[in-house]
């Protein structure tokens, strides 16, 4: 009876969670260069409640992973010249004071001494590691897909585009960012494709997700319906076997 | 149960999207408006498995870990400085910049401003000022008599005077340009204030490298494009609607936890 129980509230555990990853999803439909994240779960993945004579073998439910989706999210026109997005493979790289960070939000700005900056101030690096000034008076930045950033014909820097071997390594720091541990391997892409006056739009897919919300929501509710009849079956059996005895 | 605040925080950022877009149409109208921009960025994340943390004594590591996000915060509200059209109203004192650049105002506190909508008057001194009555600087003193005021691209201001037949030189109007406009403080009244972000104040003639030209008898109209702004209000009414489809789920599993017994 008791593992009956167990395993329901396994299952329940899940469930809010996947509807935790869900929420988020959902909140962020209009964060630019956003990845949409699943709940990835697995049954049984504890030893077996049961004894060489006990019942036959049960099934926890238990998440074992996150999955992220690194899927292009679609490129919305802005024509502002300092917006930029990537199609393809890569991250821009952020020099944060936490360290180095990747990111797939192109929403750069200038600050007052003319370093191409993200939004709150970190520098973008280019090339080498070294951040990408470029002259407020001299006129409009062009940049080129291969993240070449140039004014007045002279190029002033090349945009660093990362690439991490295997992705699963990042984690989400917020902000738009992500962080992968220092052993990553990781190179520069050599031939990125970079679009200028263009953000890359959240990749969360609005009809997925309430579809995976209802699904989530309806099966927690079977799980408590059948926690519920549990609880029944053991009240109606204590009932019963009080009255013989 | 995260999901209602995460979701409470996805409605708030969508209301704050509609309040920006309601200030973006508002401004329709207003002369050389810059349309703003919400920005948003993903929340904290809650690290419920590491990723490549030690899963044993024989160095396998967690290839994909647990990480909870906790909503959506906003990043900034940023300032698009795209040109506005010109418009032309045929009146002398509407002065349009083409390109870069701000005209200086003088506020009543001493304290200095910058703007771009050049929809200027005549003070009773003559002095040339905005549509608030503060001083154009440096300030342009036109003459009583003065038949017409001539402000050419390069922002010299001449005037033709009655029984005069040579024109008079009045002054020279000066454009202000920082390195990132985008860092001005709106102060309303279409007027910007200098920050540490903006840079310091380049002072320049127009028609320099790097500063816009004048346009006399033109004013420079809102940036903000209809079309654009509605998109984006159903995008956020959408949004916002599956927000709170996210709140009422969550509360349902709640009610049905809280209904076991």
């Amino acid at each position: 009876m008791d593992n009956m129980m167990m395993i329901g509230l396994s299952q329940q555990q899940v469930l809010r969670r996947a509807m935790d990853i869900t929420a988020n999803n959902i909140a962020n439909v209009s964060t630019a260069g956003f990845k949409s994240e699943r709940l990835l779960v697995e049954a049984d993945p504890f030893t077996r409640a049961r004894s060489e004579d006990g019942p036959a073998r049960l099934n926890y439910v238990a998440e074992w992973g996150m999955g992220r989706d690194f899927s292009q999210g679609s490129l919305e026109q802005t024509g502002r010249p300092l917006d930029l997005a990537i199609t393809g493979d890569g991250f821009f790289t952020l020099d944060t004071p936490q360290g180095e960070r990747f990111t797939r939000d192109g929403r750069f700005a200038m600050d007052a001494a003319g370093t191409l900056t993200s939004a709150d101030g970190a520098p973008v690096l280019g090339e080498g590691g070294v951040p990408i000034t470029i002259d407020p008076e001299a006129g409009p930045v062009t940049i080129l897909s291969n993240g070449e950033v140039s004014q007045n014909g002279m190029v002033a820097g090349r945009i660093a585009i990362t690439r991490l071997e295997d992705p699963g390594l990042l984690s989400k720091t917020g902000d738009n960012r992500y962080t992968a541990p220092d052993d990553a391997a990781r190179e520069q892409v050599l031939t990125p494709s970079v679009r200028q006056g263009f953000v890359e739009s959240s990749n969360v897919r609005p009809i997925l997700e309430i579809t995976s919300m209802m699904e989530v929501s309806r099966a927690y509710a079977s799980v408590t319906r059948m926690l519920q009849q549990a609880d029944e079956l053991s009240r109606k059996a204590i009932e019963r076997l009080g009255r013989t005895g | 149960m995260r999901a209602l605040s995460t979701a409470a925080t996805g409605m708030e950022a969508q209301q704050l999207n509609v309040e920006v877009i309601a200030h973006n149409l508002a401004n329709m109208n207003t002369t050389a408006f810059k349309r703003q921009r919400a920005e948003f960025q993903d929340l904290l994340y809650q690290n419920m498995g590491q990723v490549g943390a030690a899963s044993s004594d024989a160095g396998t590591i967690v290839p994909t870990g647990i990480q909870i996000g906790l909503g959506v915060q906003t990043g900034s509200v940023y300032r698009i400085t795209e040109q506005g059209s010109l418009s032309q109203t045929g009146n002398e004192l509407d002065l349009a910049i083409s390109g870069r650049g701000y005209f200086r105002i003088e506020l009543p506190n001493g304290g200095e401003a910058y703007t771009r909508a050049g929809s200027f008057a005549r003070s009773p001194e003559g002095q040339l000022v905005t549509s608030d009555g503060y001083l154009v600087m440096p300030g342009i003193a036109i003459p009583e008599e003065a038949r017409r005021v001539e402000v050419n691209q390069q922002g010299q201001v001449q005037v033709t005077i009655d029984g005069d037949a040579e024109t008079q030189i009045l002054g020279q109007l000066e454009l202000i340009t920082f390195a990132n406009e985008a860092g001005l403080e709106a102060a309303g009244d279409n007027l910007y204030l200098e920050t540490a972000a903006s840079g310091a104040a380049n002072v320049g003639v127009p028609g320099q490298p790097g500063f816009g030209i004048i346009r006399q008898g033109f004013v420079e109209t809102s940036n903000v494009d209809a079309v654009t702004e509605i998109t984006a209000l159903i995008r956020a009414q959408r949004a916002y609607e599956m927000n709170a489809r996210v709140i009422s789920a969550a509360d349902e599993m709640l009610a049905a936890s809280a209904n076991l017994r």
